[in-house]
């Protein structure tokens, strides 16, 4: 049905052709689930541009076919192409809410996507529309056929391509990454529906991911990429079972795992010859002070008290606003040197508490004592002193880091404004740093876009280590990461604790990471807490309707194969 | 009554009020500046010159109210200006109002026709530079577009009427017809000030037109849309350029005041009687009734259109008019 043959692609750079993808090989069948797999820059999503005819104009294809029912797509003019793309292969990206055009109703564009392949009348593609979006469970489809995409959630919005996807029966779906930017819980309802989809009209989807979990629940084979080659070609189970590459059994080790007992995540190293494997790092010791472990009787570093933060919204324009407690008495306790982890979906209040504790702004009641001490109402002045002692590491490192900075300059900041020490001792604390963040010393003369994702959130957290803090609060700190480089710098955040001191507030929608780092563990849920407790207690045993829902909805390797066969 | 229709009603009704709140604000101001400047415009009336007598300076001063406090001055001026009634003309005695409602269709027209054809010029190159990026057409274009900009508007007239007038003879270098007279003559009157007023607007369209582009061609819809099969003619007319369209309209509001000021150099070289010529030649004669008509016609007619502006920003994005629901 679609046939990839011994495709290469390359970017057009100014000292010539740079090879981005190099003789790609595989097919689906009709209504199989091929995965693809690999880390950002492995060539995934270029590889199903090139597939769709849709690559940038910089990038070229240098060799190799791509077999639509026998077809070359390669081959075909524009026109041609255009009438193969939405009838016989549809997509669907990643980020929804920003695939569809923001001026338009989402009825609207999908009554365009019938229309252009198919002629019927308004009214009757108006129908067809309705229809389909009762196919993917939209709750109240008239509503969001007159609904702008803003005003929807994520999830829906991934509902409305994907109905968008299917209006015309394609035989080939491709789905590039079609669950990164949702909860877990909206994830395995979206996958639920790609694959009744999938039964359902037999359509073959090619399922582009960087979550192995994904695969695993979903995929029947797996093409495993890394930097532009294809490493494996297996079916899932064998993929997971017996992985025959050094690289694929890499990467399925350095995933953290529910009920992974390791104090230590493996990382993939690569040797001089360029094979890879996987490591299981052993704790950094770099100085003599074997820090105790933590106490749980000790008085708490951080406590928070009945916080209340609102939001006033008004319902209809004309009406009263009404109260949206964003964070809705929460109470929590942080014992020194260790790490609360606090989950949740998306708009549960996670980033609301997390900034209300660096008093970004003051919250509404309740008390927050940071070593005895209420900091809830304090003025800007008397919350100075409290300002070196708390820092925080955001989710992407591409936005938080100023481009127009060197290293040395970001991470000596902190230093600058607290007026501390001359020139000389903050370059020596700089490079000190920079050491213990694992980056070398040549790093300091250097501008953030030369590094990748994983060592920009080392610089951060460089940065959030200049002042000697005691709390560090994590927002989705390892999110944006890939798998392997998650791996390694969960590692360093917990090498750097028993180094540095430190207790975190660790804020992820991911629990598998967040029962990796975490002591403790609190589930948020609409502004409140519903479950708190050791991490142990929690992932083995959950109390609360809504942690067994969220730990259900996380796809996982080793569970049971919702997917067709099983594993 | 729907929620959204509520939402866009009371959108119009804040506007409306805020423009409102604005003009007041202008009307006292400029009754405050005429106030304070120096000059009696009693002695002016009765002619400096000729030393009237004390008696006839205070039956003057009576005459024009005058004589009232300053307070009850502004609320008496300020009442005739909401029925339009400004006073009448120190030099002739005819209600300023005529004035003022006879020239301020010229120069509504005037700034109209510029602002249109500073859209048809602009928003066509932006389009065509857009989608060429890197070319040698996108560079010349931007190029013209950057000196198209630091042209002052005055020197762009001279060198339109240069051309099309004095070389080419095909346009009348200057002057004005009244439509009910003759259309034809009064439209190829309009072109050259209409051109030349709107030739700096056209080029800061351009820029917007092409940036904007450039961004919505950027964005992931644009990848889906073609995904799903759409012809690209379609996507850039359908698609990309209503998203375009946002920001090119926010840029046809900042200019505006650049726009207003233009008319007064360009109804002064191409001697189109508008609100301009005659505010103009209203402070050079102190015939302050007739400047305050004139200021206040200004400022209403830039609230006015600034209203409109902003009214067809919120009807482009669906995001502004439905912020709240």
């Amino acid at each position: 049905m679609l046939e990839v043959r011994n495709l290469s692609i390359a970017f057009k750079t100014r000292d010539g052709l740079k090879s981005a993808v190099r003789n790609i090989d595989f097919t689906i069948g009709p209504g199989e689930i091929l995965g693809l797999v690999g880390e950002s820059g492995s060539g995934k999503t270029i590889t199903s541009l090139a597939v769709m005819g849709l690559l940038p104009p910089n990038a070229v294809v240098t060799s190799g076919e791509v077999l639509v029912d026998g077809t070359d797509m390669l081959q075909l003019g524009s026109g041609e192409l255009r009438k193969l793309r939405g009838r016989h292969i549809a997509m669907i990206f990643q980020d929804p809410i920003a695939s569809l055009d923001p001026i338009f109703t989402c009825g609207d564009q999908i009554i365009e996507a019938i229309r252009l392949h198919e002629t019927v009348g308004k009214a009757q593609a108006r129908q067809r529309a309705i229809e389909l979006l009762d196919k993917v469970k939209i709750p109240d489809p008239e509503r969001a056929m007159r609904a702008y995409p803003h005003e929807l959630s994520g999830g829906q919005c991934q509902r409305i391509m994907i109905a968008m996807a299917v209006a015309c029966k394609p035989h080939i779906i491709i789905a590039d990454e079609p669950t990164t930017a949702l909860d877990v819980t909206v994830q395995k309802q979206v996958l639920d529906l790609l694959r009744g989809l999938n039964e359902e009209v037999g359509a073959a989807i090619l399922l582009i991911t960087h979550d192995l979990g994904v695969i695993y629940e979903v995929a029947d084979r797996v093409v495993v990429m890394y930097s532009g080659d294809k490493i494996e070609e297996a079916t899932t189970a064998d993929l997971f079972n017996n992985p025959k590459s050094g690289y694929a059994k890499a990467l399925i080790d350095s995933m953290p795992t529910p009920g992974g007992q390791h104090d230590r995540l493996p990382v993939i190293e690569r040797d001089a010859l360029g094979n890879v494997f996987s490591v299981r790092p052993e704790p950094r010791v770099r100085s003599s002070n074997v820090a105790a472990a933590p106490d749980a009787n000790a008085s708490p570093l951080l406590e928070i008290r009945d916080l209340v933060k609102s939001y006033w919204i008004k319902p209809a324009p004309l009406a009263m606003p009404v109260e949206m407690r964003a964070v809705d008495r929460v109470s929590l306790s942080i014992a020194p040197r260790s790490t609360l982890g606090l989950v949740g979906e998306s708009g549960c209040g996670k980033s609301t508490l997390s900034r209300a504790v660096m008093r970004l702004y003051r919250p509404d009641a309740g008390e927050i004592l940071f070593k005895g001490q209420d900091i809830a109402s304090l003025s800007e002045g008397e919350m100075r002193p409290f300002r070196r002692e708390i820092a925080m590491v955001f989710q992407n490192p591409y936005g938080s880091l100023n481009p127009r900075k060197t290293v040395a300059e970001l991470v000596e900041a902190p230093l600058v404004i607290f007026g501390e020490g001359t020139a000389t001792v903050r370059r020596r604390r700089v490079a000190g740093l920079l050491e213990a963040v694992g980056l070398p010393a040549t790093a300091a003369a250097k501008y953030p876009h030369e590094f990748s994702g994983g060592q920009r959130q080392r610089i951060a957290i460089a940065r959030a280590l200049a002042l000697n803090p005691s709390l560090v609060i994590c927002d989705e700190a390892v999110s944006a990461l890939d798998v392997s480089v998650q791996a390694q710098v969960l590692n360093l955040l917990k090498d750097l604790q028993v180094e540095f001191d430190l207790t975190y507030l660790f804020i992820s929608h991911d629990l598998s990471v967040v029962e990796h780092v975490s002591d403790t563990v609190a589930v948020m849920q609409k502004g409140r807490i519903v479950e708190y407790g050791s991490a142990k207690a929690i992932f083995a045993n959950p109390k609360e309707a809504y942690t067994r829902m969220l730990l259900d909805a996380v796809p996982t390797i080793g569970s049971d194969r919702v997917g067709k066969g099983g594993a | 009554m729907n929620a959204s229709v509520t939402g866009a009603l009371l959108l119009v009704g804040r506007k409306l009020l805020t423009a409102l709140i604005q003009l007041l604000v202008i009307a006292t101001l400029i009754f405050s500046v005429m106030y304070i400047m120096p000059g009696d415009p009693v002695l002016l009336l009765l002619g400096a010159d000729s030393n009237p007598s004390p008696e006839a300076v205070a039956s003057m001063r009576s005459q024009l109210g005058l004589d009232q406090p300053v307070v009850s001055q502004y609320f008496v001026w300020l009442w005739r200006a909401l029925r339009l009634d400004f006073g009448v003309s120190l030099a002739n005695g005819y209600p300023v109002s005529r004035y003022v409602l006879s020239n301020l269709p010229r120069t509504l027209e005037l700034a109209f026709a510029a602002i249109i054809v500073a859209t048809l010029i602009g928003v066509p190159l932006g389009i065509a530079a857009a989608l060429k990026r890197g070319s040698l057409r996108d560079t010349i274009l931007t190029s013209v577009a950057t000196i198209g900009i630091s042209v002052p508007v005055y020197i762009m007239g001279t060198m339109l009427v240069l051309f099309f007038s004095l070389k080419l003879g095909w346009l009348p270098a200057s002057g004005y017809t009244d439509i009910s007279r003759n259309a034809l003559e009064h439209f190829r009157k309009l072109a050259l000030p209409a051109l030349a007023l709107g030739f700096g607007l056209a080029a800061s369209i351009a820029r917007m037109t092409r940036s904007s582009m450039l961004e919505i061609l950027g964005r992931d819809f644009v990848r889906a849309l073609r995904a799903k099969g759409m012809s690209e003619r379609r996507v850039i007319w359908q698609h990309v350029l209503r998203n375009a369209a946002i920001p090119i309209v926010t840029i046809i509001g900042l200019q505006l005041g650049n726009l207003m000021g233009g008319t007064v150099l360009v109804e002064a070289m191409f001697n189109w009687p508008g609100l301009s010529t005659l505010l103009v030649g209203a402070v050079s004669a102190r015939n302050y009734p007739l400047v305050q008509g004139a200021m206040l016609a200004i400022a209403a007619l830039f609230i006015g259109i600034n209203l409109l502006v902003e009214l067809l920003y919120s009807l482009l994005d669906p995001r502004i008019r439905r912020k709240r629901t």
